[in-house]
């Protein structure tokens, strides 16, 4: 090797020795810590600034310290994913096979995106290594053992648990890192953009990590732009350039700006930032001093010779006054500095791609938040920069100088996730690079022990059909009982999906037979299961909540069945409730007996026998016949079941039922029972057996005491029944008015552009602040160019999910095989308008 | 809302020598341009001078100032002097495409040692 050339491997790392979450080179020792991602997008200001503050708090608690902050990607465990959805699924008999292609294929579609997720590390430089201590391990090598001493690891035990004492409460939460961690950002930062293996499933330990190291190889050209990292095993190339920051503009986060180290970017960069945390009373003074004597220094010079002062050292002097004093006087979060430099890795297959991004990365940053990023030489020592324990690549230029507030404000742990990485493959992000968003509705029960209401609004068009159709779908394939309860019917179109066929009914209410919505049989009975109840009191109290919940179903019914002048009748309300005492409260009662109860109360007399009689004409209307009669059992173990009411129209809620039509009349109590058909189901089909139930127009609940009853049963036996419920409605007003939100776990809005006040509603059941300008975003969700008239091949949606975090997301079920065909709710263009034939039918032979 | 400033623009002045007193220079340039210019000077000029003789010390001279000037074209606030020369003489060197044969073992590995707290390491 001649003096012209250099190696450039992994194979001369300054990191001697790990040791739990300890790093040791032969000079220092550094302390690492994982940092857990931080729920940042959608919330209110005034918690996101207290959060800054307490950041800003420990990291003033470092003084003296150095810190290397890392921030890299894994990629996403897709096979580990899929294997576990797989294992949690239940395959329809002789269908394994089918429920296997579906899962590679969502599988195969993730990996298209080439998905990957991010990690942030803190390594707190603690202590310098003594004289002793390095005598001591070149000792120990030669006697065959080679390591640092207990002695010396003893000795910094304390100062280590001081330091993880101090980050780890709320802030920055941080964690020791493991290390599976430790190496696993070693390879990261050595093989720097090159695809690692996908190892997670195999859980491999650190020394097979490190292993990998082995085989990268480095390649720098003189006063080259990039660096080329070569993985021998694969024949990978990596090209990389090393961007550092440059200028910044002062930061108003979160006001204004987003955190400055988690900018949305559409490829993955790795982040490294070293910096010094300079206390109040050490170097950042005596250094600030200096600055002030130089420019002072320099106004005097511009005095003597008789020149006018440039505006500019006016300003640098005030500024420089400004930070001395906030510096000697402020608080610890304000008067702490931070020195050091921050540079991002960009890699791409070929050079060329490596440059391009680079100059995204610097065209986003300079609009977003301008700051500038520069793209500096020495990109070799800049790449060794990112290996923990490798010097820094150029500590003279691109020095920044920020007080710890804006460090804090950096926020690289700012994370756009949403979901619970482990249902279903439903979309994608919108915001920090198309990050993949799966939904198992049954984790808010089974893992976070929570309720499993889920409520979604959307304005028609908004796409609330495809959400909930895609989601039956999902559950339906993997063998979860489904039950969908879609008034218009468009959702049927499921059952002539064939993997969906054999396992599907479509229960039509129009055509259905008598006695299939009969009320008193609608609710269930508990049953004396020891699991359920812990004591006969509970069970009894159980008992007797279910026949309040009867009879308040069966008196919401016949008031719907009855004329609407006797909404709100005293008199009337009194004579049923009078009769339903009358009428035996068990499942196999019926309507007919409340009529003859009514005909014969005491004392009742005509008012009596005229509700009876109203109620007895109301049985005659075709489709009232689903409530009168035996209730009648819906014999079906279909893994998915449609409930419809195609033909009728929907009331229509925002008049009074005065002006609605008879079809009209009917629909209501028709969907309120409907509602009530689907969760009875479940109750049918097995404690521990997943069960999902889609409830759409479910704003027809608000108003009668029944549909609050029907939530609060659906709360309560989410967790016992393992029961996931979708509530969905246009208007979130309407949803509101059921006063939900302390029960709900997961919420979907999707596109509300016509009201203000109702987008401010759907922004109240995301939980997210309003008048922020929020409400904007909601009416920019699926948003089509009026020029285009293409249709729109996506859905957009805020999901806040069960750990409250909140996220745009896009709707994806494309790698579905027809079903997005089948969930095409929207009417067919006529096939005339796409022809640019002449008309002459229409204007005569001299027009052709 | 809450302006969080760097500190960078103290540290963004240039300090300029005007000249002696008494007299304004027409050019006003940083300090520390002087004082590489001595030394790059004093690096032309020698050699010149012991190899070619005094005749050429001019045209040495010349040429040392013209590569300061031209190394201070690259010389700001976030890029200094010091920066802009150790670039110049340490970033010329390249790595050779490794040659085909035996692999060479890592001369340092990381050890990973049990800190006794139970972690996995294997």
């Amino acid at each position: 090797m001649s003096i012209f050339t250099r190696r450039a491997t992994g194979d001369d790392l300054r990191l001697r020795e790990v040791v739990g979450h300890l790093t040791f080179t032969a000079a220092d020792v550094t302390a690492w810590y994982l940092l857990p991602e931080t729920v940042w997008h959608f919330r209110p200001d005034a918690p996101r600034e207290a959060w800054l503050e307490l950041v800003a708090r420990q990291y003033a608690g470092l003084a003296g310290c150095r810190l290397h902050l890392r921030r890299t990607t894994a990629p996403y465990p897709v096979r580990q994913w899929a294997t576990n959805l797989w294992r949690t699924s239940v395959p329809a008999v002789n269908d394994e096979q089918g429920l296997a292609m579906h899962l590679r294929r969502a599988a195969a579609h993730l990996e298209e995106t080439a998905p990957h997720e991010g990690f942030t590390m803190l390594g707190v430089t603690i202590a310098r290594r003594s004289i002793n201590d390095r005598i001591a391990e070149a000792l120990g090598r030669l006697l065959r053992k080679p390591g640092t001493s207990r002695g010396e690891r003893a000795r910094i035990a304390e100062k280590v648990a001081g330091f993880t004492e101090l980050l780890a409460p709320a802030g920055l939460r941080a964690r020791p890192a493991t290390p599976e961690q430790l190496a696993w950002l070693l390879y990261r930062s050595i093989g720097l953009g090159l695809t690692p293996p996908d190892l997670m499933v195999l859980q491999p330990g650190p020394d097979d990590i490190m292993a990998l190291t082995e085989h990268i190889d480095r390649e720098r050209t003189p006063y080259g732009s990039t660096v080329k990292l070569i993985n021998r095993q694969t024949g990978e190339e990596s090209h990389v350039a090393i961007l550092t920051v440059g200028q910044m503009e002062p930061q108003i986060t979160p006001e204004v700006h987003d955190p400055w180290l988690a900018l949305d970017l559409p490829f993955p960069v790795e982040v490294s930032c070293r910096v010094d945390v300079l206390p109040p009373d050490g170097p950042a003074a005596k250094q600030l001093e200096h600055r002030l004597a130089m420019i002072t220094s320099q106004i005097s010079e511009h005095a003597e010779h008789g020149m006018p002062v440039p505006p500019h050292l006016e300003r640098a002097r005030e500024r420089a006054l400004e930070v001395a004093d906030q510096v000697r006087t402020g608080r610890p979060e304000l008067a702490t500095s931070i020195h050091g430099w921050h540079r991002f890795a960009i890699a791409a297959p070929t050079t060329e791609g490596a440059l391009d991004r680079a100059a995204q990365l610097r065209r986003l940053y300079y609009e977003h938040a301008r700051i500038s990023v520069q793209h500096p030489k020495l990109q070799e020592p800049l790449a060794r920069e990112f290996i923990p324990g490798e010097p820094i690549g150029d500590r003279h230029g691109y020095v920044r100088r920020l007080p710890v507030d804006l460090w804090a404000a950096a926020v690289p742990t700012a994370a756009a996730r949403v979901g619970d990485h482990r249902g279903d493959l439903i979309g994608f992000t919108q915001a920090g690079g198309n990050r993949p968003v799966m939904l198992d509705l049954h984790y808010p029960m089974e893992i976070r022990q929570r309720s499993g209401l889920v409520l979604m609004v959307a304005e028609p068009g908004g796409g609330k059909s495809t959400l909930l159709g895609s989601l039956a779908y999902l559950n339906a394939r993997r063998g979860v009982i489904t039950t969908l309860v879609d008034p218009s019917g468009p959702l049927a179109k499921l059952a002539t999906m064939p993997e969906l066929a054999p396992y599907t009914q479509v229960l039509n209410l129009t055509g259905a037979q008598p006695g299939t919505l009969a009320p008193y049989g609608l609710v269930p009975d508990p049953q004396p299961d020891p699991a359920l109840y812990e004591s006969q009191t509970e069970y009894d109290n159980a008992f007797r909540a279910a026949l309040t919940e009867r009879r308040a179903l069966v008196t919401d019914v016949v008031m719907m069945l009855l004329p609407p002048e006797y909404e709100g009748d005293k008199q009337a309300m009194s004579l049923l409730r009078e009769a339903l005492r009358i009428v035996p409260n068990r499942r196999s009662s019926t309507l007919e007996q409340v009529i003859d109860a009514l005909r014969g109360l005491e004392g009742a007399g005509f008012e009596g026998r005229n509700l009876a009689n109203l109620l007895a004409d109301a049985a005659e209307y075709p489709s009232a016949q689903l409530f009168f009669g035996r209730p009648a059992a819906i014999d079906t173990t279909a893994t998915l079941l449609v409930i419809t009411m195609s033909g009728l129209p929907l009331p229509r809620m925002n008049t009074s039922r005065v002006h609605w039509s008879t079809e009209e009349k009917m629909a209501l109590p028709m969907l309120h029972c409907a509602h009530r058909l689907a969760v009875a189901r479940t109750y049918r089909m097995g404690r521990d057996r997943r069960k999902f139930v889609g409830l759409d127009e479910a704003h027809v609940l608000n108003g009668w005491s029944s549909g609050r009853e029907l939530f609060d049963r659906i709360s309560r036996d989410s967790r016992k029944w393992n029961l996931a419920a979708v509530i969905a409605s246009q208007n979130p007003r309407d949803i509101l008015g059921l006063d939900l939100l302390n029960l709900v776990t997961t919420v979907f809005v999707g596109r509300i552009v016509q009201d203000q006040e109702i987008a401010a509603e759907a922004l109240r059941l995301l939980q997210i602040p309003t008048g922020e300008g929020y409400e904007a975003v909601l009416g920019a969700l699926s948003y089509q160019d009026p020029n285009d008239e293409t249709p729109l091949g996506y859905r957009e949606f805020v999901m806040r999910d069960v750990d409250g975090r909140v996220q745009k997301i896009r709707i994806d079920v494309s790698w579905v095989p027809g079903l997005l065909a089948a969930l095409d709710t929207n009417p067919p263009a006529p096939l005339a308008l796409a022809s640019t034939a002449p008309a002459p039918a229409l204007f005569g032979e001299r027009y052709r | 809302m809450a302006s969080r400033q760097p500190h960078d623009d103290v540290w963004r002045t240039r300090n300029v020598w005007l000249g002696p007193p008494g007299l304004t220079l027409p050019f006003h340039l940083p300090y520390a341009e002087y004082g590489v210019g001595l030394v790059v000077s004093v690096l032309f000029v020698v050699p010149t001078q012991l190899l070619l003789g005094w005749k050429w010390c001019g045209f040495a001279l010349g040429a040392a100032i013209l590569v300061t000037h031209l190394l201070f074209q690259f010389v700001n606030p976030d890029r200094p002097a010091r920066q802009v020369a150790l670039t110049v003489l340490t970033d010329w060197k390249r790595t050779p495409p490794r040659q085909a044969g035996p692999e060479r073992p890592l001369r340092a590995r990381v050890r990973f040692v049990d800190d006794g707290a139970g972690r996995p390491n294997r």
